[in-house]
């Protein structure tokens, strides 16, 4: 195989990313002739023959094992919410799949439980190959979220917003002193005093809009520096 | 004299399109100059704007998204939509707003030609939808639409095979030529003009786009066709570029 | 959730602040005015207020005037919630939305006496110019009455008049050197309720918790037009509130007009 792009190269659909019998397809790419081109703009990672890419925009695509954060919109067949994870695809949320604990529908109804509008942290259980996406309440840490404000951003700048080991996160919520859960479905929730959940959003804003620069985390620090000032 | 030795004379004494030259100067295989952006619709999954010569036109694109009517959408593949609309006041003559025949068999061609280039397989029971407004028009809206609406689609981060670039070749009474103006398809001495859009996608060496209006001999079509070619490779190099420079810029 | 949203952007109109950007509870966005976007119109104007962006151009017709008015040209505003500038906006005919906003912006510029329509007319009973203004949303981030309204003066402001050849007929794609006759500068300025506060200027995301809208067109120091839109109520107090704040906010808006040309 030969490596035809280079490190850092901004990529675009149709730009040759290296040519040879032995080239293998990875997400965003696709094998043209005896090419592997790009099918999305996109930074290339290349470490020796190890090759990725970076989308720098993109649809959320659903994953089994995905944390998202979604928003009940029906609640109206038997034994399903039905939820809006941010993606081309309704998710569902079977009552049995819906908490650890056994849930009376029977006694107290569907939306004693969850109701149209609120806003859930859940798991992608299962994804069909037809794209019936099934959620899951079942494992710590997943739970209705009440009483924040919901923000989008890029879901391909997921991992910057978290940072290494959920540092920027952490970074972000210490500072400006709010409670954050962060969906891979390009969702974000956060909750806390007014002015500091703004400040929040300011700080993911300009994550999401520079995601791709370096010496990124500099900035964001100075940014939540100068906020404690005040 | 008859009428028939008038006409004859007429004929002798008209300088051809070939030997005047064109209207605005340019070479027959030159393009008019183009301006592109992408990136600044904030609500789109993905926008651009193009300019080329006098011509604009902005796409936005939404999606992937729910399909909707529900009953359209498509089991295992993507469903595209592409609308195009002439703004009101982007012609001398004001077009009334809303569709007309003429942008509904456009967006269905610009629709087919940009579907070519998308790896629709990979979003089933989704759909995309590519909106173009054409803000001012000199001749080539629907190439420039379709330029637009490809840096837009890439913008969105929609999995394509290649960027797919469009111009206007023909033939202006007696020259062959690429990215005619509004001048030239109201040039009506000699043979006239005749206009050929075609959209053409490099890395797969195909054709997507095809329409012809007026008279041209076989010969001078396979010229023109080539032409145009040549030209969409061109363009296309400035739409990666367009897509590199807003990301390295920073 | 739209509640918890509701509570946040009461919480910092309290201190004074709002949802996106440093302005406060009675500031408006940043406001852009570029014209003559369009070279093929007799005028128009691109509006960026905040992250709203809309389009508007003039064309002009001949045509026959009314009966009532022999010797006065006509204006037609009509606008369209454009597809591409939201999620929720579906291609088709205009929807009851999409004419309200029209007829808002027609009439602001009607009643301020804005063009004047005298000037419009060629020949007595037979021939007055009509004057088009479309407008067009490209992104919608809220406040587009406001943001077509500022759209469409500008381009008037703008225009020229097309030129007429000796059997009074347009000459396409040529202009005299008369501008279309423009006297009054009307300037709407909308006023969206969250609770019991007055949001100036709201963005998507706050018009969307708004219970009522009041929308004050003035030109100089009197008032042309109102609207009030949405399910909730204003009493006389607020109303009174939004009026006089609609002064102030008009002539910061005029001086980004009076630039324009």
């Amino acid at each position: 195989m030969k490596v035809l792009a280079k490190e850092g190269q901004i990529l675009c659909p149709g730009d040759a990313i290296a040519s040879g019998e032995d080239i293998k397809e990875i997400e965003g790419t696709y094998i043209n002739g005896n090419e592997l081109c790009a099918s999305i703009v996109s930074k290339a990672s290349i470490k020796g023959d190890n090759i990725r890419l970076i989308a720098m925009k993109g649809a959320y695509l659903p994953y089994e094992g995905d944390y998202i954060i979604g928003k009940i919109i029906d609640v109206n067949a038997p034994n399903w919410y039905f939820v809006d994870i941010n993606c081309a695809y309704e998710a569902g949320l079977n009552i049995r799949d819906a908490s650890n604990q056994y849930l009376d529908t029977e006694r107290y109804g569907m939306t004693h439980y969850f109701s149209y509008g609120e806003v859930i942290f859940s798991r992608i259980q299962k994804v069909s190959d037809t794209m019936r996406i099934d959620l899951t309440m079942k494992e710590n840490g997943l739970m209705k979220l009440n009483g924040g404000v919901l923000m989008p951003f890029n879901p391909n700048k997921f991992a910057r917003i978290l940072g290494k080991d959920d540092s920027m996160i952490n970074m972000i919520q210490e500072k400006t002193n709010t409670k954050i859960f962060v969906g891979m479905n390009g969702l974000a929730w956060i909750s806390g005093k007014a002015l500091d959940i703004k400040k929040a959003k300011e700080v993911i804003e300009i994550i999401d809009a520079e995601g791709h620069i370096e010496g990124l985390t500099k900035k964001i620090e100075d940014m939540l520096k100068k906020g404690e000032k005040k | 004299m008859t009428a028939k030795k008038t006409e004859e004379k007429k004929t002798e004494s008209r300088k051809s399109y070939k030997a005047t030259g064109r209207i605005d100067k340019r070479k027959a295989t030159e393009m008019r100059p183009m301006e592109m952006s992408i990136g600044f619709l904030p609500n789109c999954a993905g926008s651009a704007r193009v300019k080329v010569g006098n011509t604009i036109a902005i796409a936005g694109v939404y999606g992937p998204k729910k399909a909707r009517p529900k009953h359209e959408e498509l089991k295992d593949k993507l469903l595209l939509r592409c609308y195009y609309d002439l703004v009101s006041f982007s012609v001398p003559d004001r077009a009334r707003p809303g569709p007309s025949r003429r942008s509904t068999e456009l967006g269905m061609v610009i629709k087919s030609a940009l579907e070519r280039s998308i790896f629709t397989e990979f979003y089933p029971r989704s759909m995309v939808e590519v909106f173009i407004e054409v803000v001012q028009a000199d001749a080539g809206s629907r190439c420039a639409s379709i330029i637009a609406a490809s840096l837009a689609l890439a913008d969105a981060g929609i999995e394509m095979r290649d960027l797919m670039p469009a111009v206007a070749c023909g033939k202006i009474d007696d020259l062959v030529c690429v990215d005619l103006t509004k001048a030239e398809e109201d040039y009506h001495e000699g043979e006239g003009p005749t206009d050929i859009p075609i959209a053409y996608l490099p890395n797969q060496d195909e054709i997507t786009l095809l329409q012809l209006d007026g008279k041209i001999s076989k010969e001078e079509l396979a010229q023109a066709i080539k032409m145009g070619i040549v030209a969409c490779k061109e363009i296309h190099k400035q739409m990666k570029q367009t897509i590199r420079s807003k990301y390295e810029k920073r | 959730m739209n509640e918890d949203f509701k509570k946040y952007a009461l919480e910092l109109a309290e201190k004074n602040k709002r949802n996106y950007g440093n302005r406060g509870v009675d500031e408006t966005r940043n406001l852009i005015i570029e014209t003559n976007v369009s070279m093929n119109s007799e005028g128009s104007a691109k509006v960026t207020l905040g992250k709203t962006i809309v389009v508007a151009g003039v064309k002009m017709e001949i045509g026959t005037p009314y009966s009532d008015r022999p010797n006065e040209g006509t204006l037609i505003c009509s606008g369209e919630l454009t597809p591409i500038a939201d999620d929720l906006f579906e291609p088709g005919k205009p929807g009851e939305e999409a004419i309200e906003l029209s007829r808002v912006v027609d009439r602001g510029i009607r009643e301020s006496g804005s063009i004047d329509f005298e000037k419009l007319c060629i020949v007595p009973k037979e021939k007055v110019w009509n004057v088009l203004v479309d407008f067009y949303i490209w992104n919608n981030d809220g406040n587009l009455i406001d943001a077509c309204g500022i759209a469409a003066i500008a381009a008037l402001k703008v225009a020229r008049m097309p030129k007429l050849d000796a059997e009074n007929k347009i000459v396409s794609g040529e202009w005299s050197d008369q501008k279309v006759p423009f006297l009054k500068i009307p300037i709407p300025t909308t006023f969206f309720k969250i609770g019991d506060k007055i949001f100036v200027d709201a963005d998507k995301e706050e018009q969307a918790v708004s219970e009522a809208r009041l929308t004050v067109t003035s030109s100089n120091d009197k008032i042309n037009a109102l609207q009030k839109g949405g399910v909730g109520a204003f009493n006389i107090k607020e109303i009174e509130e939004c009026l006089a704040k609609s002064f102030k906010i008009k002539d910061k808006i005029l001086d980004v007009i009076n630039k324009v040309n």
